[in-house]
């Protein structure tokens, strides 16, 4: 594995010697822009909308990169070629230009000319697995005490390398817990955007987003909304405040990196029943379609029903075990011995004596088994985090309170299982007479 | 005969790595919490976190408490049922099984419904809700332990008790003028000493890492701290699984180290 290479004002160098002076009004004052794009299997995906935004920042913070958006492409085109022999099959990277206005001989924030721009064009690995729970389970948001910035102070809209309220908030964020992302309001109170991520949620079918002036442009936003159109969701842009998220059927964020990201939670309220909910599902679906890649797909996935089997039987077999030997201890040695002394091959004594003999044995702990997986809780709530539909999760929601509070509900899916139950346990006496008359 | 032995010995191994990968699976990610290096770091966090302390030592308390009141309801039981009523047997059998099918979550359901109620007449209210007090609380999640570690213990006991000659040893003890308290105490006890031991770490082993019941009793106990370090850690919850998996082990090495070759006790895990 070399080095990466990277770009940077007119050379391509690898990242150990790409030096920039550290009287940079990038790193002095946050003064520059930047934006991010990625490769879907290696290629680069919706270059062009990236630099063209690049541009419209770089138009509004008044910096001049010294080339024009095509040579952007292209010199974002080239890094990425150059850094093939890195890459990894199953990894994609973020495709990242970042212009600062550029080096000052002696800096202060208010004299801003400078010789010339400093660009720097880089690409780095995704990271999926970091990814992989956000889509299993969802994102829990929280609502910060901060802020997002004012369009009267800098429009949200121009990707700003200084990001000081963003990461303040996410610091906020993280002390409810390690994967908890914020959701910034705007000073009244609205819904504006999550860190780097355009928010939607899903209400009445309906998709809906904040108004285009208070949130960043995003590609991917954009394009959600395209799919949308063609999927036939209606999707509008107005106001809302975090009551309509708590209400709404499901949400979502939209960013370059990860496409469309289910959110499960905005400050503790649970939002919807399923995680991806079946809206989500489906623009992640059409998405997938598109560019020929299937998140929820990836192979074998334990967090299946499936996977959830597999885990089941981890418990079971010794279950199994447990009950089934003292019924193979019953199996006396004699009826093997008098079916050999009458000719009769192994197939034939397990054919037409063994088996029989245990059969209601095998029926009865068949239903035990059935009846244990039935009842079964902790397993499936701590593999899928709640994700999966089964009557033991719902009724733990009920007794938490979760989603829509009803314990009438609870009761008649606790009720529900008992009679299940009854009836197994029902069957497992009537069986285990039958099978006294020969083990015993 | 070979061909027979050949594949008992392919479902031997298959079984054998179905159960081993995924331990060693989740040993190989504990060990790497530091980059491209196998180090003990996760387990070093996992030590420093005092809650970790805290959740563990309520769960061994209420370990503690659950085989206490389970032996004491369990071998007279079965006692009686050896020596008076062995008709009874494949019934009181039956009812140590039902835990295997009653759905633990239905169970804390019922518990919390009826113990959130006071016990009262009319107006006259005697005893206050159970789940208004800590104390209560526990009561409550002891009582929902011991009957979830019933297969186990009476199991454990039942193999014990024909084990010995208990009619020869009861009159033994009748002949020379002892109770029942005294049989109980200090013949039957003494000699079911290995029994005892496997249903108290069968049972051990079952609470420490309970979930369901500790969580929705909403106790400090070491399996929702588990549950929750999962929901916040990539590496420590890991680690954590496999010291449990550890202690376990440690316990079934005892039981089977003290029985030798008397009892046979099954190593099993229920879904709760």
């Amino acid at each position: 594995m070399g080095e990466r290479i990277v770009y940077l004002n007119g050379q391509f160098l690898p990242e150990a010697e790409a030096k920039v002076s550290v009287f940079d009004r990038g790193f002095f004052w946050g003064d520059g822009v930047y934006d991010v794009a990625r490769t879907v299997r290696h290629v680069p995906y919706k270059l062009r909308e990236h630099v063209d935004r690049l541009y419209r920042s770089l138009r509004h913070v008044r910096i001049d990169p010294g080339m024009d958006a095509d040579k952007m492409e292209a010199v974002s085109r080239e890094v990425v070629e150059r850094n093939r022999p890195h890459w990894k099959p199953h990894e994609d990277f973020r495709i990242v230009q970042h212009v600062t206005r550029g080096p000052q001989a002696y800096t202060s924030s208010g004299d801003f000319h400078t010789p010339r721009a400093t660009v720097l064009v880089h690409c780095t690995e995704m990271g999926f697995p970091r990814l992989a729970r956000g889509y299993r389970e969802g994102l829990r948001l929280i609502t910060p005490s901060i802020r997002q910035r004012p369009s009267q102070y800098l429009d949200p809209r121009v990707k700003s390398t200084s990001k000081m309220g963003h990461i303040l908030a996410e610091m906020e964020a993280r002390q409810a817990g390690e994967d908890v992302s914020a959701l910034l309001l705007d000073l009244d109170g609205y819904v504006t955007e999550g860190i780097s991520a355009n928010f939607f949620l899903v209400e009445r079918g309906a998709l809906v987003t904040p108004p285009a002036l208070e949130v960043l442009a995003g590609v991917t936003g954009q394009t959600v909304m395209d799919l949308a159109r063609t999927l036939g969701i209606p999707a509008q842009q107005r106001p809302f405040a975090p009551y309509d998220v708590c209400a709404a059927d499901e949400a979502f964020l939209t960013s370059t990196s990860y496409f469309v990201m289910p959110v499960s939670q905005l400050n503790g309220h649970r939002i919807g029943a399923a995680v991806p909910g079946p809206i989500t599902g489906r623009l992640l679906k059409a998405w997938g379609d598109a560019i020929g890649l299937e998140i929820y797909d990836h192979g074998f996935n334990l967090y299946s029903f499936a996977g959830l089997s597999l885990t089941y039987l981890y418990f079971q077999f010794p279950l199994m075990v447990l009950i089934m030997a003292p019924a193979l201890d019953g199996l006396k040695r004699e009826w093997r011995e008098a079916s050999e002394n009458l000719g009769a091959t192994s197939q034939q004594y397990w054919r037409y004596i063994a088996l029989p003999i245990l059969l209601p044995s095998i029926l009865g702990t068949m239903i035990l088994l059935f009846g244990n997986a039935f009842g079964a809780y902790a397993t499936a709530f701590a593999l899928t985090g709640g994700s999966l539909n089964l009557v033991t999760i719902q009724i733990g929601a009920q007794m938490r309170g979760d989603v829509l509070h009803n314990p009438g509900l609870g009761y008649a899916l606790a009720f529900g299982m008992v009679i299940v139950m009854a009836i197994s346990i029902g069957l497992y006496t009537w069986l285990q007479r039958l099978s006294e008359r020969w083990l015993r | 005969m070979k061909r027979g032995t050949f594949g008992a010995w392919f479902w031997v191994v298959l079984g054998g790595l179905y159960f081993l990968l995924p331990l060693l699976g989740t040993l190989d990610f504990s060990l790497r919490m530091r980059r491209g290096v196998l180090s003990f770091d996760a387990y070093e966090k996992a030590f420093a976190d005092p809650q970790f302390g805290q959740t563990f030592l309520f769960s061994n308390q209420m370990a503690l408490l659950t085989i206490i009141v389970s032996l004491l309801l369990v071998v007279p039981t079965a006692y009686w049922v050896h020596l008076r009523v062995p008709r009874l047997r494949s019934v009181v059998e039956f009812i140590t099984l039902l835990p295997f099918v009653i759905p633990a979550i239905v169970l804390v359901f019922g518990m919390i419904k009826i113990y959130s109620r006071p016990l009262a007449f009319g107006s006259l209210e005697l005893v206050r809700p159970l789940t208004n007090s800590v104390w209560g609380t526990n009561l409550l999640l002891v009582a929902g332990y011991v009957v979830l570690s019933l297969p186990y213990m009476y199991r454990a006991v039942d193999t014990g008790l024909r084990a010995i000659d208990v009619r020869t040893l009861t009159e033994a003890a009748q002949s020379l003028g002892a109770g029942w308290p005294t049989i109980l105490w200090k013949i039957i006890f003494p000699n079911l000493r290995t029994a005892l031991l496997s249903g108290a770490l069968l049972t051990f082993a079952i609470v420490v890492g309970e979930l369901t019941l500790a969580n929705f009793l909403d106790r400090p106990a070491f399996g929702p701290y588990l549950w929750l370090l999962g929901q916040h850690r990539a590496y420590q919850p890991a680690a954590l699984s496999i010291i449990s998996f550890g202690l376990t082990w440690v316990a079934m090495g005892v039981i089977q180290f003290l029985s030798r070759g008397r009892i046979k006790p099954g190593q099993v895990a229920g879904a709760h």
